[in-house]
């Protein structure tokens, strides 16, 4: 069972290592607006349409 | 060293970076190496200050605190402050209690940007600083309402500001706000785009203590959930020791960094002998540390560092829902006064453009609005003939054309070409900030059910701490071993969050879903006023149907060439922006007939008629008091209908049509109504115009009792009449509804109506939807069914919980699980309001649906 003694300082070590991690994620604003990419995603980036698929539709 | 230097102008706000190559930066550079702040004359550190442009001199700065003070300061023309001034203003970022700095406030170029005149009183919003919970608000709320010279204030919770009406003659605002900062809160004048910015980071700072109490407190749960089992199945007492030595040690930042919310809060409730929330919660956690640390000293006993961990977490997360919560409330107002904005282009005597800040207009100033670009200022077209679209105000999405002399309100957008206006009401006066500002005091005056439960909640938190002390008091006679644990669990578990959330929470959600769906809550006590419903009276132009105008039934002259008709209207009619016109021309484009050509100009009557040449004679089209002027013979029978909805056309002396203009219903209004009728709404017409227009839009809506003819005086008694047999909810939108607006129990306003309506209505309407109202009526009733349940529960919880932990079977971990799963509970019932239910109308597509 000694073996705690590495693990559980290795535990902590990796969950400070997250925490500093998290700290990072948050000030960069990554958490700030937890809506818009999950909206954005959807949009498309092309400013037109393909004209192609458009004619297709319509007839 | 500097890549560059980042330069943010005092006016403009964006930031510019000077490149290497650029002369000017060995100026700038000298001045953020070697200088002091230009406000504090503190010592400058290169990582933290800032260059800001004041005026035409750029100036360092030693933080963003001092920079905004100094903008603000000069921006209102008070420079010379820093010239004549004896001694460093304190730095901006610490200083909570400088009432020199304060007395800024009371300068009336200072003031023309948040104050407001209101019967011989000043109103100002003012920002609150570092509030916890109710309690604290309900302090500022009492303290400031005692203050002689203070004639009302009302604290909102969401956007935690306070607005302050206060008379001049006898108090200063300095001191209306020094008394706020003596009583440890920050406090500032409410200017939304620095509202927008501390919220959000103030919201970040609770993510991260959010997140470090989550991270660490699992790991402390891990640790103590293997001592736990090893109870059961045996441990090392080595093991044992070294697990709850690091858990003591990974429950130290939650404690430091996450708690220190709660210590702040309680520290500033118990400096002012008040209980608040944060209080039972910093002593059952201090305790609970306390105790674990003599524990874990002397090597036996129960250490509670998990316990504090997760109180700490769950009563985070409970703190932060509620926030990102409200948040989407204040939203909803933030949107509407950010619509203005920031920069004006103003035009002087030559006709020469200048740039200037919005909050510089003053009414009278010639503005240039060009194609694209947002009005800032409601005022009256000058010259320029564009569109404006006005959707953020009213919701209506089709651009209103507007001409020479039309008026144009602040937000709205004008999308065709450049327009010269000139301001008739800026800033605070415009329509813009009259409508976010009685949004705002709409969250500000609570209802008394809120009131009721903040102050239930203030007197919880006292009778917990009692609790606490008579059960620590009991256990030391009986068992001094059970002291410790029993009172902590006493603190721990008893939930004063709940009760204080229940109401405010439900109802900022309701209200923010009605605004979203376009219906805006203005006064505080509307949802309740809406469950009591039992009689809506609707007035008809405007409300019921659209206000415009289209061609209904048409008289034709015997034997009259139909389709040569409708391309003479076309002709004489068409592009023009009259409503009549423009009924009359999109009537003929419909018919399929190209334009008649004209062989002479148009000659217009203004508001009469148009005459113009053509080959088969003189065409005249007016009412028909135009065409008897000029000498036309018209069928009496033609003219029944009414003269005042008729136009004519004629060909010399002979007329030879007649068209009818009606009204048109708004869409979907039929089954919004009947919507509202099977809910046991009983509804009624009333309206000023003529019996024949009245009774076909009764008819064609589903409403059996109507009246025609209607003064506003005999709508406002007959509603007084209605309002005897049960509380009567007014729908209307004119001028002559206001007095009809504030008699009823529940007012709703039209978007596009009057402001003399809107300021006297609860509610406003923002689309051209009348399915919003019964959505409004059932989304009150499941309001109030969700506050009772809030309510219920809380109460509930707290009456068990509390004899469960003074007796000791309480163990405080299970309180601290309880307390916060309370908490939430109570959030997430509220947060159930943000989903509106699924209306039959909303099964009917909509053209918003289309276009989406």
């Amino acid at each position: 069972m000694d073996i705690i003694y590495l693990m559980i300082p290795l535990a902590i070590i990796l969950v400070t290592i997250i925490v500093v991690a998290f700290i990072w994620a948050v000030r960069s604003g990554q958490f700030d607006d937890l809506e818009g990419p999950a909206n954005r995603i959807l949009f498309d980036d092309d400013e037109l349409p393909p004209p192609a698929k458009k004619s297709d539709t319509e007839d | 060293m500097y890549r560059g230097i980042k330069l943010i102008d005092g006016i403009l706000p964006k930031s510019q970076v000077y490149d290497i190559g650029d002369p000017h930066i060995d100026v700038l550079r000298e001045k953020l190496e070697t200088g002091n702040c230009f406000h504090c004359h503190a010592n400058l550190v290169p990582e933290q200050s800032t260059l800001w442009r004041l005026g035409e001199v750029e100036q360092a700065f030693c933080c963003a605190g001092c920079a905004a003070a100094a903008q603000a300061i000069s921006s209102a023309g008070l420079g010379s402050y820093y010239r004549q001034r004896q001694a460093a203003a304190p730095r901006a970022g610490l200083s909570s209690d400088q009432v020199q700095q304060l007395a800024l406030f009371d300068h009336p170029a200072m003031q023309r940007r948040f104050v407001r005149e209101i019967e011989g009183d000043s109103e100002a919003n003012l920002m609150l600083e570092d509030v916890a919970c109710p309690a604290c608000l309900w302090l500022i709320e009492k303290r400031l309402g005692a203050e002689p010279g203070v004639s009302n204030v009302s604290v909102n919770y969401e956007s935690e500001r306070a607005r302050v009406r206060w008379r001049p003659t006898e108090v200063k605002l300095s001191q209306v706000m020094a008394v706020v900062q003596s009583l440890g809160y920050g406090i500032r004048p409410f200017d939304v785009g620095e509202a927008r910015r501390r919220r959000e980071a103030e919201q970040r700072q609770l993510l991260l203590r959010l997140g470090v109490a989550g991270l660490f407190g699992m790991q402390s749960m891990l640790l103590a959930v293997a001592v736990y089992l090893g109870e059961w199945s045996g441990i090392d007492a080595e093991h044992r020791v070294f697990m709850n030595w690091v858990g003591g040690l990974v429950t130290l930042p939650v404690f430091f960094y996450s708690g220190q919310p709660f210590f702040r809060g309680a520290w500033r409730a118990l400096r002012r002998a008040r209980a608040t929330m944060d209080v039972p919660v910093s002593l059952g956690m201090c305790a609970a540390m306390v105790a674990s640390v003599i524990s874990l000293l002397r090597g036996e006993g129960a250490v509670y560092f998990d316990s504090i961990a997760m109180f700490c977490f769950f009563l985070l997360s409970a703190r932060y829902i509620e926030r990102r919560l409200s948040g989407r409330a204040v939203d909803v107002a933030d949107r509407i006064t950010t619509a203005l904005p920031v920069l004006a282009q103003r035009l002087d005597e030559d006709g020469q453009m200048q740039r200037v800040s919005t909050a510089e207009l003053v009414v009278g100033d010639r503005l240039q609005v060009p194609a694209g670009e947002t009005i800032p200022a409601d005022g009256l077209v000058l010259s320029g003939e564009s569109a404006v679209d006005e959707s953020l105000l009213s919701g209506e999405s089709v651009p209103r054309a507007v001409a020479p002399g039309a008026s144009v309100v602040a937000g709205s957008v004008n999308t065709a070409q450049t327009l010269i206006i000139r301001a008739l009401s800026v800033g605070e006066q415009s329509t813009l900030s009259q409508l976010a500002r009685l949004l705002d005091g709409a969250s500000a005056a609570k209802p008394a059910l809120a009131e009721w439960a903040g102050q239930l909640a203030s007197y919880f938190s006292a009778f917990v701490l009692l609790a606490a002390a008579v059960t620590a008091g009991f256990w030391l006679w009986r068992d001094a071993a059970m002291a410790w644990q029993a009172s902590i669990a006493v603190l721990v578990v008893s939930c004063p969050c709940a009760l204080a959330l229940a109401v405010p929470s439900a109802i900022a959600n309701a209200n923010s879903a009605l605004a979203r769906r376009g219906l805006l809550i203005l006064q505080g006590g509307t949802l309740q006023g809406l469950t009591a419903i039992e009689h809506i009276v609707f007035d008809k132009t405007g409300t019921l149907t659209l206000g415009q105008l289209s061609v209904g039934d048409i008289t034709w002259r015997a034997h009259s060439d139909k389709a040569w008709i409708a391309s003479a209207v076309l002709a004489l009619e068409s592009g023009s922006a009259h409503p009549v016109a423009r009924a009359l021309w999109q009537w003929a484009e419909l018919q399929g007939e190209p334009a008649l050509a004209l062989s002479g100009a148009l000659q217009h009557r203004a508001g009469l008629g148009v005459q113009a040449l053509s080959e088969r004679g003189l065409l005249r089209l007016g009412t028909a008091e135009y065409l008897r002027e000029q000498g036309v013979q018209l069928d009496p029978h033609w003219l029944e209908a009414g003269e005042s909805s008729l136009a004519i056309l004629a060909c010399d002396e002979t007329a030879l049509a007649c068209f009818q203009l009606i009204d048109q219903p708004r869409e979907q209004a039929q089954q919004a109504l009947s919507n509202l009728s099977s809910a046991g709404v009983q509804l009624h017409l009333y309206s000023g115009d003529r019996l024949d227009a009245v009774a076909a839009v009764a008819a064609r809506v589903g409403i059996e009792d109507w009246q025609a003819s209607m003064k506003p005086e005999q709508k406002l008694q007959q509603i007084q009449a209605l309002q005897r047999s049960g509380a009567v909810m007014m729908v209307g939108d004119g001028m002559n509804d206001a007095a009809s607006l504030a008699g009823a129990s529940v007012s709703v306003a039209m978007g596009t109506g009057a402001a003399m309506a809107l300021q006297n209505s609860d509610a406003v309407l923002t689309t051209s939807d009348l399915s919003a109202l019964p959505r409004a009526l059932r989304q009150a009733r499941r309001t109030r069914t969700v506050v009772w349940q809030n309510i219920a529960w809380a109460l509930c919880y707290n009456a068990l919980a509390i004899p469960l932990a003074a007796t000791g079977y309480l163990q405080p971990w299970m309180a601290a699980i309880g307390m916060s799963l309370s908490s939430l509970l109570v959030v997430l019932n509220a947060a159930r309001l943000q989903r509106l239910p699924r209306s039959t109308t909303s099964l009917h597509k909509s053209p918003r649906d289309d276009a989406a």
